[in-house]
């Protein structure tokens, strides 16, 4: 005979305990240590810092330790964190053309004022797996340090974006007021705050892109370049490195620093005739993404500029192009939370469907029969 | 409404509409005050933050500290067929609110209300019955109001029917 | 079953939203109330739980409830299922209010896909938590057209999907999340909930509070409000029922939860609403085969 499930909370506890013993795993092999996540798994930290829309990588590097290496849990304990967080000021735009430059690379030119900067990539290397790895090796410091002095060292000084000095000769469209928001005068959306409407202002889909789930991106700006809504892109310039934050203090009246992040850029030049307003021209796409995420950056640039379609006058054939599909459909932690929500129980739904197609069976059922005599 | 003895907000704002403004105003709504004075609007800056709207059309929410006084309903805005909650929601001071059957009160029924209940209004401007039958008409466009006399609380929502006995 | 209010976990804001996030969600609310049925954009936060497994609806307690507050958390008309120990814990832990699984003993009752057996009182209320708020998103995948819809009320499309299920099933096939239309006016989703349950939200007694956190969208229904589930006069929109009886305290009006009890076809009903079939056991009824028996 049933007896009804009772005990809900010690199945919870359990449960709890249970993922926290799978958690450490084997407790002869030393435990993880924040640092090691963050100096040795930057890139997933990258990357959980920019989903979860929350600079901090010592807390990125908590949340990956507690959400045992699953990034997409990662993010989501990142931002349950970040809404908990006081807002004490909106930062002056960053400045990409000031960043102390990392990696810089152009598709578009050979060379250029500043040069082409490798940096650390992984683009050159070849996928052989490194078995030399696999040991464990207490090697020092010095190896690090002295190849970054040939390509990769930091570059200070200007370096002017490959969109500026297209933009001088006027051959690529000028990023201009509202749908820059690079003026104070109005103040960028925020989709934490006020909910998604539509059409979405481009500072409104430039942050919904920059939080979204770097797979979906990518599989989306795949598609276009697959023919699904084709843009003609060229990796104009992509570079990374880092960038001061500043605030305008409104008792101070002037921008104070108030530290450095690393951030990773990508213009996209494409293909535009021109109108009857405008002579032909490039226009452009924009990904801009926290941390070392080039593969983020080059994606969140091709589907927003498959995004301004309607605004080019484009016809809004593919899904890349569809503004409500994509920015409804990007955010990994409203995806993941309502696809797993199928585990919950639903009995009282099933049952009612229960109830329906056994009455509709009976009826087919009756009918057969009468039919039948 | 139960306020504590201390709350004491500054003349002409009465313990109701001043309690009503601290739960639901602050940064992020555009206010308009009617007859308030500097005191009013001292007070309720200071302790909401709330941005002052140039114009009854603009404001999210509006203090009328003296119900004899109100604008016309129709110079607020009453949202969009589409978007009728980006509506203005008028606080409205009046002198006295009260639960009584009666000749001069008002039968009000519709969605929160079981059958209908009579309320007297003190000290409302002249033609506000009918003024809020226009806004009743209009749904689900509409103003919403909440009248507040000392340290009581009548909410009407555009969906309540005013009838004049 | 009533947990006495305890400590607050002192790390964060009484129940866990900071207050001028209360104060964004409470005035939604307010308009939801002042707009019955109306879908109330507001700006949804990233809460500790799934999107899916309640956010909504938890926002809304959080905005609502008050240190004299007692709630209760039901799934599938139970207290006892995980999801909903769960969301009645995160309420002990960071609001410290007392809880309780007596539907009388409730002033706010959160709920996944049921409305309690008893009826409720207009001291209480009842939020719901919502999946998909557009009852015509299945007809219309885009905001922007179902928006110009409910602009227009112009619910065609609702009443031509009836009308098809009727041509090809001879009944509408919607069991769950059966669409109503609000004081004449607002076509509206009540939330999974069995149609079962649709007569109960007509002219309610308590609020009703409709809160969905991933979609970012509250609604309201007053209390003692118009609650018409849609049909036609040759097709009479009508509930379920069962041939049969709960097994642990005899009911045969309450909604009824099958249970398989062996791999032979064998199966028993009982009540879904785990606290009025603890009620009834209480007060004597008795059902064929209830855990009596068992032990």
């Amino acid at each position: 005979m049933y007896v009804a499930v009772k005990g809900g909370e010690k199945a919870i506890d359990n449960a709890h305990a249970l993922l926290a013993e799978e958690r450490r795993g084997d407790t002869d092999v030393p435990e993880l240590s924040l640092a090691q996540i963050k100096s040795q798994m930057g890139l997933a930290v990258d990357r959980v810092m920019g989903e979860g829309s929350l600079y901090d990588p010592d807390l990125g590097a908590l949340a990956i330790k507690q959400a045992m290496g699953d990034l997409v849990e990662a993010v989501f304990l990142l931002r349950a964190y970040r809404t908990t967080l006081p807002r004490f000021a909106v930062s002056t735009p960053v400045d990409t053309a000031a960043m102390t430059i990392r990696r810089r690379i152009s598709a578009t030119f050979k060379d250029l004022p500043g040069g082409q900067v490798l940096g650390p990539t992984f683009d050159y290397t070849h996928r052989l797996l490194d078995f030399a790895l696999a040991e464990d090796r207490t090697e020092g410091k010095e190896s690090a340090q002295n190849t970054a002095e040939g390509d990769g060292a930091a570059m200070a000084g200007p370096m002017p974006r490959v969109t500026d000095l297209l933009g001088r000769e006027g051959l690529v469209e000028r990023e201009t007021g509202s749908e820059a928001a690079t003026a104070t005068d109005t103040p960028a959306a925020d989709l934490t705050r006020e909910p998604l409407g539509f059409p979405a202002g481009r500072d409104l889909r430039l942050q919904n892109l920059a939080r979204a789930d770097e797979g979906f991106l990518l599989a989306l700006g795949y598609s276009t370049q697959r023919g699904y809504g084709r843009t003609h892109p060229f990796a104009g310039e992509i570079r990374m490195g880092e960038v001061a934050v500043e605030i305008v203090p409104e008792e101070l009246g002037f921008a104070i620093e108030i530290g450095d992040i690393t951030v990773t850029e990508c213009q996209m030049i494409n293909q535009f005739a021109g109108s009857a307003t405008e002579p032909p021209q490039f226009t452009r796409g924009y990904g801009l993404v926290f941390g070392r995420s080039e593969r983020k950056s080059m994606s969140m640039a091709l589907v927003d500029r498959s995004l301004r379609a309607r605004e080019l006058g484009e016809d809004i054939v593919a899904p890349a192009q569809d503004e409500e599909f994509v920015l409804y459909h990007s955010d990994n932690v409203e995806a993941q939370g309502f696809v797993q929500h199928l585990k919950l129980p639903h009995y009282v739904d099933f049952q009612s469907e229960l109830v329906l197609v056994r009455a509709l069976r009976e009826e087919a059922e009756a009918r057969r029969r009468e039919a039948a005599e | 409404m139960a306020l504590g003895p201390d709350f004491a907000p500054p003349h002409p704002l009465e313990p109701a509409a001043a309690a009503v403004c601290l739960a639901l105003l602050d940064l992020d709504t555009r206010l308009w005050i009617d007859g308030g004075g500097d005191g009013a609007e001292a007070y309720l800056r200071f302790h909401t933050g709330a941005p002052l709207a140039d114009a009854p059309d603009e404001a999210d929410f509006a203090v009328i500290a003296d119900g004899a006084m109100i604008p016309r309903l129709d110079s607020f805005s009453p949202g969009t067929d589409e978007l009728p909650e980006r509506s203005a929601t008028l606080i409205v001071q009046v002198a006295g609110l009260e639960s009584r059957a009666g000749e001069g009160v008002w039968r009000l029924s519709g969605p929160g209300i079981d059958g209908n209940a009579d309320l007297a209004v003190e000290g409302l401007r002249a033609g506000m019955a009918e003024e809020l039958a226009v806004n009743f008409q209009r749904f689900p466009r509409g103003v919403d109001l909440i009248l507040c006399a000392g340290a009581r609380v009548a909410a009407l929502p555009r969906t309540t029917k005013v009838e004049a006995l | 079953m009533t947990a006495p209010a305890t400590a607050q976990d002192s790390g964060y804001n009484f129940a866990y939203l900071d207050e001028q996030t209360k104060r964004m969600v409470r005035r939604a609310i307010l308009k939801a109330v002042a707009i019955p049925g109306h879908q109330v954009p507001f700006g949804s936060r990233e809460m500790p739980l799934p999107y899916g497994w309640g956010t909504g609806g938890i926002q809304v307690t959080a905005s609502i409830i008050g240190l004299a507050d007692v709630l209760k958390v039901i799934d599938q008309g139970a207290d006892d299922t995980t999801n909903a120990v769960s969301i009645r814990r995160f309420f002990a832990r960071t609001a410290g209010i007392a809880t309780t699984e007596k539907t009388e003993d409730a002033t706010v009752i959160q709920t996944r896909h049921r409305i309690p057996e008893m009826n409720l009182r207009d001291d209480q209320i009842i939020v719901y938590q919502v999946p998909i708020p557009e009852p015509l998103r299945w007809l219309e995948a885009r905001e922007t057209e179902t928006r110009k819809m409910h602009g227009l009320a112009d619910y065609g499309v609702m009443h031509v999907k009836l009308y098809e299920d009727i041509a090809k099933y001879g009944h509408i096939e919607t069991s769950y999340d059966y669409p109503v239309l609000i004081n004449g006016r607002y076509l509206m989703s009540p939330s999974p909930i069995p149609k079962f349950d649709n007569p109960k939200m007509h002219e309610m007694g308590a609020l009703q509070l409709f809160g969905a956190g991933r979609e970012k969208r509250i609604y309201a229904i007053p209390p003692y409000t118009r609650v018409e589930s849609l049909d036609f006069e040759d097709h009479p929109f009508q509930v379920q029922t069962w041939g049969a009886v709960c097994a642990i305290c005899g009911d045969g009006e309450s909604f009824l939860d099958e249970v398989i009890t062996d791999d032979q076809g064998g199966s028993m009903y009982i009540c879904s609403d785990t606290d009025h079939c603890g009620r009834r056991v209480v007060a004597g009824h008795k059902g064929p085969g209830g855990p009596e028996e068992s032990t």
